[in-house]
Formats: C-alpha cells, structure tokens, sequence
C-alpha cells in the first residue's frame, strides 16, 4: 500500500496549473478545517484560489451534495459521508480493531486511537476518550506524524523512505539524525513514544499494525496524562495490541 | 501533478462523481476495466482518473484493485449532522438493541431517500446487512414512511411520488394512493412497519425523531428478520427512544 503515499500535504500556492481536482480537494480540505460554516471569502482566502473560482466551484460541490450551505457559508455535505461511510480499507483495519480498542480501553481507562497516515499526518481512524478531556478525540481528525507515538510508529515501519524524507523534512540536519535514530529504536521494541512532545503533560505509546503482505497499514495508540500513566504498564498491552489486530487482519 | 486531459474538463466533478458512485452500496474493491463500465466512460480517461484520484487518496489501491479511498473517510467523518446525530443517538441505539436484540438503524430523508447514518448489530443475523452511507428508497422502508409521515410540506412526499415507487420486492409498496394511506396511519401510530417490502425475509420498524415535537429530524428503526419482530413489542420501545432523542436533540441547540 505504499504506493497510496504520494500525496503532497504542503500548502504552497497553487500555480496557474493546479488541476481542478487540487482546488477541489483543497476546497473540501479548507471546509473541513474551518468545523464551522465557512465564507467564499475566507475559503479562498485559506486556500490562495481566486474567489471568483471558490465561488463557481463551490457553487458545483453544492449543486453535487458534496457541500452544503449553512448560516451564510458552507459545511461539508451529506454525499462525504455516504463516501466515506464505504471506505474499504479504514473500515477494514476498524472491523479488525474494534475488540483490541474495547479491551484496551476498559483495561487502562485510557484514551485509545486507532491510525492511518496521510501526506506528512496520521489520519484518526476511531477514538475512545479515556482521563484527557483537553483533547479531542474523534474519527477524521489529523495530528502531526512526525511529533505523535503513532506516526514514529508508523514511519519506523514505513517502506517508503520518500514518506519519511518529506515528514522529517522540517528537521535540521542533527535532529532528523536523531529522528532516524529514533526510528531504528522503534522499530527494535516495535512501540513508539511520545513523551510530552506533542501535547504538553500528555504521554502516548503507540505500536504498528501490517496488512497481511507485512506493509504497515496504520498504528494503535494509548494516551494519557504523564505523571500518572505508566509506561512499563502500557508498553506490552500495546505491543501486543498491535500484533493482535495485524494478527486479525491477516486472518480476515 | 499530472495534465492530463480530463482535468481541463469543466466536468470534472461529474467524472468523478461518476467513479465515486460506481463502487456502489459495498465495500469490495474494483479494477479499471470494471469501473470504467460502470461508469460508462473510456477506459483510458478512468485510467488517468483513478491514478489522480489516487494521488489524493480519494481512492486506496491494493494492487490492481480500488477503493474508495481514506481521504473520503477523513471528510466523512466530519460532516456534522451526521456526525452529531451518531453520537447522540448512540445511547439510546445500543440500549435499543439490548431491549429487543435487533439491529438499530438510524437514518435521515434527503430527497427521494433514506441515507443510513448509523447501525449497531442485533444479535440476529439480519439479512443483507445493513451499510451505513448507502441510500434507500424511502417508500419501500419503514424509517423513509416515519420521516415522510411527519415532514411538515408535502414536498418530501411529492418528489417520493414523482420518483415512480419503484418495486424492491413483492411487497414494496407501488401505488401512490396505498402510500397516502398508509402515511395517514403512521402518523396516527406514532411507528412506520416495512414487512418485507425492502428486503424479502427481514422487517423493520421505525419512529420519526422529532425536534420540537414537529420536525423530523432523523429516524430510529428496529430491523431483523420477520419472525422476530412483534409489533406490540417493538412500538412502543421505538416510541419512547425517539421521543426522548427528540428531546435530546432539543436540548442541544447545535443540532
């Protein structure tokens, strides 16, 4: 599935020859972000596109359900979840991951995420809030992968050495030495950490799952507030979490 | 990024959407030769499209086959009325389900439609299972008659009628006059039935979920196959999990 990674997350300006189908996407990409009716104004202005353009192609999106208008701006609309809702592969790692997540969760009381990556970000795939009410936890949300336990998780394990290259891209050049170095440790214990990096007072362990041709598909995280969440305890549930729900896959 | 021709396309959109819907109401996968059929364009064009769209992760390759893609998932997930009504109604679904043991769906009306936003399994294996996201015609399904019932215009009704009735199984319901009627006794009931009229062998029962004690919202149904349902069972645990989501919903002026 390595192959699905070439997708570009940076925001430069579009040029004169972005395609319709990037102005699309970052059309639905700027409404996504904005979790509130968003003007044509302000959209084109997240996007740098023409507003004479935002507006006929919002008007389209509109007109195809994939955005609705609301209260003078515009939401994502119905037909992205229908879509969504049909998605095979997040479906399928879910399907495989639901019991792992349930028995995590009530074993810790923690919170616990389940992972696939996109462009330089992991993509939440499902969620159960656990002690952290401070974050937000839910499906389709996105985080860093280079700061967060399951985006080393997923990276340490990652075949494409250009999907770590443009993660680690904003990294001088010692602290992407040490990135890599973080990442071979990785993948020895086959769990990745995240202490307070990401989040302040939050710390989060996070461990691969493969598809059944031993690519990495995503990963499976645990967080909690750092001063009371042990890692010697949550270090081996979430190994073994991960190799349970790669285990699941494979038999699927 | 690729120039390929059918970017320049004013009909970009409806290539795409084109190729969105042909993967249907399942999740199975499929190759260029087939979607290019469904889709009814050259297969070359689909060639170039599907590569774009994998690019962005609208669509998911595995191999020669394709899906529809993670990307979609990310903004799925984030549509708020569905979003919002899932999680309210989550509750009430599984305590639904623990009651009776049957599959609990949750819908809304769009158009001609029901669109499935939510589905928590009975213990039955009801047949076909049901897909959250796919669409069904709301004449030949109990939560389509809960919500045509109590919509407010007869707008809903007029373009379910103008979209012909069309026959899902033996029992769907076809004839506009029988429809009226039947949507007279619901309203009166309070709970919509679908006995085999969507899928042969499974039957349904739903209640319209109402904002301020007029405005339909979504419905709640029960589903499962026709020997389990008992009507005088069923009814009235339908009746009081969509009054108290009503009130929910109420409660929470975001919705």
């Amino acid at each position: 599935m390595t192959s699905l990674a070439e997708w570009n997350t940076s925001p430069s300006a579009p040029t004169a020859s972005t395609s319709v189908l990037d102005r699309i996407v970052a059309i639905l990409g700027g409404v996504k972000e904005a979790g509130r009716p968003i003007s044509i104004t302000e959209l084109a202005l997240r996007t740098r596109i023409p507003k004479s353009t935002v507006s006929r192609l919002v008007a389209d999106l509109v007109d195809r359900r994939y955005l609705q208008r609301d209260d003078g701006g515009v939401t994502l609309g119905l037909r992205l979840f229908e879509l969504g809702a049909r998605a095979a592969v997040p479906r399928r790692l879910l399907m495989a991951a639901a019991p792992v997540i349930r028995t995590l969760h009530r074993a810790t009381g923690e919170r616990v995420g389940l992972w696939m990556q996109q462009g330089t970000d992991m993509v939440s795939i499902a969620a159960v809030a656990g002690r952290l009410p401070m974050l937000p936890t839910r499906a389709g949300m996105r985080t860093s992968a280079l700061t967060t336990a399951s985006g080393k998780a997923y990276l340490a394990f990652c075949a494409d050495e250009r999907i770590v290259r443009r993660v680690s891209a904003p990294l001088a050049d010692s602290a992407a030495h040490l990135f890599l170095d973080e990442l071979e440790h990785v993948r020895d214990e086959v769990v990745a950490v995240d202490r307070e990096s990401s989040y302040p007072g939050i710390l989060a362990v996070a461990s691969p799952v493969l598809a059944a041709d031993r690519s990495v598909l995503g990963a499976i995280s645990i967080a909690g507030p750092s001063g009371s969440m042990d890692p010697d305890r949550v270090t081996p549930l979430i190994r073994n979490a991960g190799s349970v729900v790669t285990r699941r896959l494979t038999a699927a | 990024m690729r120039t390929a021709g059918w970017t320049d396309s004013i009909s970009v959109l409806d290539r795409i959407t084109a190729v969105f819907e042909s993967f249907g109401e399942t999740e199975e996968g499929l190759g260029v030769t087939e979607l290019a059929r469904r889709a009814n364009l050259p297969k070359s064009t689909v060639s170039r499209i599907a590569a774009d769209l994998v690019d962005q992760r609208l669509l998911d390759r595995d191999g020669d086959t394709l899906y529809l893609g993670l990307r979609l998932f990310e903004l799925g997930q984030t549509v708020e009325q569905p979003r919002r009504l899932r999680a309210l109604a989550h509750p009430a679904m599984t305590e639904l389900r623990n009651v009776t043991g049957l599959t609990v769906l949750l819908a809304l009306l769009e158009d001609s439609d029901v669109v499935l936003l939510s589905a928590v399994r009975g213990r039955a294996h009801t047949p076909p299972h049901a897909i959250v996201g796919s669409r069904l015609p709301a004449h030949a399904t109990a939560l389509g008659k809960a919500l045509l019932a109590f919509s407010p215009s007869d707008r809903n009704l007029r373009r379910v009628l103008e979209s012909g009735l069309a026959r899902c199984t033996p029992q769907t319901i076809c004839d506009p006059a029988e429809l009226v009627r039947e949507l007279r006794e619901v309203r009166s009931s309070g709970v919509a039935f679908e006995r085999e009229e969507c899928v042969t062998g499974r039957t349904c029962a739903a209640s319209a979920i109402l904002s301020l004690g007029s405005v339909p919202v979504a419905a709640i149904a029960v589903a499962g196959p026709t020997a389990d349902i008992d009507d005088d069972r069923v009814a009235p645990a339908l009746r009081s999990s969509a009054i108290s989501l009503g009130h929910r919903i109420d409660a929470r002026r975001d919705l």
